[in-house]
């Protein structure tokens, strides 16, 4: 037998024999919290993570990594799993053994070495569990990406790095809980609250008043679902709900009486962006001397002037410009063609045909405008212009500047008309994919958030605040259990 | 000056609404009427927040009492700055700040209203009222606290000062010299602090115990035997002085903790480990570090053969009896080799014959030169183990005083009984069930020690 550990020497002074410090102590009580793992069933949490993880993974599968909303649902449920896992994981450790705690602390356990111990058991169990977590995501089908992560070799491992963090610090957050309450009871008593409070606060699901914004800042989950989403890239993902909700309406009829200038200020709008992107389509407005005959031909108002007599002695030319600059051709040539009037077009005849031989081709005899179309359309002689190619390319903006323009529309201004419109139509009308990425990337900029931005900067941040966050709950700990002994018993 | 008015009223009335002032004056006046009959200053009921208390007092309900002085109070400061914010500054009524403290103030109530029940109960009981008048004391409060306070037909079971006196004047003044061997006692007071009084829970107690001697420590309930144990141990610390084979217990703690082996009540141990480990563990954190691993196995191993453990040692803890449980929870102190060894009631929860076993144990220990002493109440069956026994009482004032401290035929002279159950009985108090003759001995001891 070994002789007790503190003896008088000859002078009568205590000679101190040294017993183990806080490194050896955390030793001790690793082995024992390990142990306690397979006999007390504390092993159960890594089936419980799974479980959790599968439950989870049924709800942000479908949009996770894909779509803006699935990146915020998907990191807010994810950093409740982690929370739930961290904070269940150590929510009754201390509180349970407080008694047993407390005679160990009078036989020589330094309280450090009992929460380091737990923080390096807990450590392990989170980290087990993070791994889960992220395995079964992934085999339930969530798209997490296998390419190189922000940080890490993958993606998967910085999300797993993540979870384990917030957990990690929740569960700390549990031990101080553990350490503060006397009994298992007190313990789940408080927990929901915890809870409550980190997941209203998180900031990212509820819209917060602004003076609780700044409460936001303390919690975990704030921090957890910041980190997931600016991992998921959530600033670069598309927007869909609005589309969305577009397509599911496509069958809604809408309409209702407007009048023209509703319509003609909506044209006008520059800063709608749907009629920016409309003005800036280019409307292909080539077309050959025939095609412009037979138009000229088929047209009514012009059947109104086709028996005018011509000059035998004029040219082409000179009918051309009798056409544009004659007073009584002047209705003719405010004839609107939808991409021009019928002057701008013989304008643009007049020109393309400058220094042609069919500009200074006599007619030859009286004859009306309908003989001469109707010449130009059959005879062989006159075939070989038809082909002339003739106008230009230009933007439905210049359309819609020249409807905008005309005094005959601008006077009809206040004439109310009925429309009657799906809104299936509208899309089809403006273009399916033109107002979908119109749509997704518009309320995507709107919903940009520079704490969600992808970059290493931002996660190492918030890696850093969880690791912040557990020092400082493990230190709160050993400080809340260093009075262990002023218990009432 | 209407704010001042409101804040005025809430100060003193704890409302300001006329009918409100009206029934807070009837409650007053009531109080005053109960307070006088209670042994407390009347003049306590004029002021809000500490009325209530010194009512709850009165109701021999004092823990809640403190509880519904804080809720008061905060419930004051709330109503305050609720009237503040309400009569200057309109604007600010619907705000954040007076919606949170609204809901606040309501949370409040609840709880108010729950301690304001089990007051009202306690009253109900020390007045030996009948149970219908518990209603009129939930919601008319002042009208049955009228009643009660002028009405000399009813009258309080106990006073109200009898809870908190201070301790019994008579002291020995008689300090033990310190020994080289064994346990010196020299305790002034141990003290505690409890809503701003200072209690007394043990007083003038002073001992010198030899080596290799098995001390009885007796005492009724709450005569503040396992506080005596934790103050000699340097657990929870009095105003003494204790030493252990010349080593001070207090100022060289950290050194001797390992010189003493407490034992709870309760076996305080991990259910799901096994002895051998539970053990192991406990022989690496209490035995020296240099004690090499050979040694220690060896001493874990001797220490489970001398209390029976051997065969259980791969067993789950929470697999064990009752008595391979007391058994182990002694080993896990035994295991450091102790000079002192004290058990708070290692034999509680075990049959007679398996009691006087684990005594037979802590003899041995005793024989091996070191000091056992064990609190139990079953101390007759086994009383020819002892050597001394040590009598805590509480007196008038329910202080922890030393009643007799000697041999345990000294023991019987002395109070003139023949079994220590009859020395218990004779030093409890009447509503105990006891002869209430404690005071009487602690100054009869305190005059044979200053003799």
């Amino acid at each position: 037998m070994h002789n007790n550990q503190a003896t008088a020497n000859k002078s009568g002074h205590l000679v101190h024999i040294r017993h183990r410090g806080r490194g050896p102590q955390v030793i001790i009580y690793l082995g024992k919290l390990l142990r306690m793992f397979l006999y007390q069933n504390d092993w159960k949490v890594l089936p419980m993570a799974a479980i959790i993880a599968a439950l989870v993974s049924m709800v942000i599968k479908k949009d996770f990594f894909l779509t803006m909303e699935g990146e915020l649902k998907g990191s807010f449920a994810l950093t409740c799993v982690a929370i739930w896992n961290g904070c269940f994981n150590s929510i009754q450790v201390i509180c349970r053994e407080r008694s047993i705690l407390k005679r160990e602390h009078r036989a020589g356990l330094h309280i450090s070495s009992y929460v380091a111990s737990h923080m390096i058991y807990q450590a392990l169990l989170c980290l087990v569990q993070s791994g889960i977590t992220i395995y079964v995501l992934i085999i339930m089908g969530v798209k997490i990406p296998m390419d190189k992560g922000l940080i890490t070799i993958s993606t998967a491992v910085d999300l797993t790095i993540t979870v384990f963090l917030v957990s990690f610090a929740s569960d700390m957050l549990s031990l101080l809980i553990s350490a503060i309450a006397h009994s298992t009871t007190t313990a789940m008593t408080i927990m929901p609250f915890v809870l409550i409070f980190q997941l209203v606060f998180s900031g990212g699901i509820f819209n917060l008043p602004a003076w609780s914004e700044q409460i936001s800042h303390y919690t975990i989950s704030s921090y957890g679902l910041k980190c997931f989403a600016a991992q998921s890239d959530y600033n670069n993902s598309p927007m869909v709900t609005l589309w969305n909700t577009l397509v599911k309406m496509k069958s809604s009829e809408i309409g209702g009486t407007y009048t023209v200038g509703q319509v003609l200020d909506l044209l006008e709008d520059k800063d709608n962006g749907v009629m920016t992107e409309l003005r800036s389509r280019e409307i292909d407005a080539t077309f050959t001397v025939g095609e412009l005959w037979d138009v000229l031909a088929s047209s009514e108002t012009v059947n109104g002037i086709l028996d005018r007599k011509i000059d035998a002695s004029m040219t082409v030319g000179e009918i051309l410009t009798v056409l544009r600059t004659d007073e009584n051709c002047a209705s003719f040539r405010d004839i609107n063609l939808g991409f021009g009037t019928v002057g701008e077009l013989l304008k643009i005849l007049d020109e393309e045909l400058e220094g042609t031989e069919l500009k200074e081709l006599q007619i030859g005899r009286d004859f009306t405008l309908r003989e001469a179309l109707e010449l130009f359309k059959v005879e062989d002689g006159t075939s070989k212009y038809r082909d002339i190619s003739v106008g230009r390319t230009f933007t439905l903006g210049d359309l819609i500047d020249a409807i905008i323009t005309n005094p005959d529309i601008q006077a009809r201004r206040d004439q109310p008309f009925t429309l009657k419109i799906t809104v299936g139509q509208l899309i089809d009308l403006i273009g399916e994919d033109t107002l979908k990425e119109y749509v997704q990337s518009k309320t995507a900029q709107i919903s940009h958030i520079d704490a969600y931005e992808k970059n290493v900067g931002n996660v190492v941040n918030y890696w850093l605040v969880f690791i912040f966050f557990a020092m400082l709950y493990a230190l709160l700990s050993v400080i809340v259990l260093e009075f262990i002994d002023k218990d009432r018993r | 000056m209407e704010a001042v008015l409101k804040v005025l009223g809430i100060l003193l009335f704890d409302t300001y609404s006329w009918h409100g002032i009206a029934l807070a004056a009837l409650l007053i006046a009531g109080y005053w009427g109960m307070f006088k009959k209670s042994g407390v200053d009347p003049r306590w009921a004029l002021v809000p927040c500490v009325r209530d208390y010194m009512f709850s007092k009165c109701a021999g309900r004092e823990p809640e009492g403190r509880v519904l002085f804080i809720i008061n109070a905060l419930t004051l400061v709330m109503d305050l700055i609720l009237t503040i914010i309400e009569v200057k500054f309109e604007e600010e009524q619907g705000s954040t700040l007076v919606l949170a403290l609204s809901a606040l103030a309501f949370v409040l109530l609840i709880v108010k209203a729950v301690y304001h029940i089990r007051i009202c109960s306690g009253i109900v009981q020390m007045y030996h009222a009948n149970g219908w008048w518990m209603w009129l004391w939930l919601f008319i409060t002042g009208l049955p606290a009228v009643i009660w306070g002028f009405n000399p037909k009813y009258q309080p079971e106990i006073q109200a000062e009898d809870l908190t006196r201070m301790s019994l004047d008579t002291l020995s003044g008689v300090s033990v010299a310190g020994m080289k061997d064994g346990l010196t006692v020299n305790l002034e007071e141990r003290t505690a602090k409890e809503f701003f009084q200072k209690k007394y829970l043990l007083r003038d107690i002073h001992m010198y115990i030899k080596p290799g001697h098995m001390v009885l420590l007796l005492g009724g309930s709450g005569a503040g035997k396992t506080t005596f144990l934790n103050a000699v141990n340097g657990y929870e610390k009095a105003k003494a002085k204790v030493t252990l084979n010349g080593g001070d217990i207090y100022g060289e703690y950290k050194k001797m903790q390992y010189e003493i082996g407490f034992v709870p009540q309760q076996e305080l141990m991990r259910g799901k480990d096994t002895v051998y480990r539970t053990l192991t563990d406990a022989s690496r954190l209490r035995l020296p570090r240099d004690l090499s691993r050979k040694d220690r196995r060896a001493r874990v191993e001797e220490v489970m053969r001398i209390f029976g453990l051997t065969p259980v040692r791969g067993n789950l803890v929470e697999k064990l009896s009752g008595g391979q449980k007391k058994r182990l929870s002694i080993a896990l102190e035994f295991i450091s080799n102790p000079s002192l060894f004290i058990l708070d009631e290692p034999d509680s929860g075990l049959d007679g014959v398996m009691a006087r076993e684990l005594m037979e144990q802590l003899r041995m220990i005793a024989d091996q030169g070191k000091i056992v002493i064990v609190i139990t109440h079953t101390p007759d069956r086994v009383i020819d183990l002892f050597d001394d026994v040590i009598v805590l009482a509480k007196d008038s004032n329910r202080t922890g005083r030393l009643a007799f401290f000697g041999s345990i035929e000294e023991a019987r002279s002395f109070f003139g009984k023949q079994t220590m159950e009859q020395i218990v009985m004779t030093i409890n108090r009447r509503e105990e069930g006891g002869e209430g003759r404690a005071d009487e001995f602690i100054t009869k001891y305190a005059e044979v020690q200053h003799a």
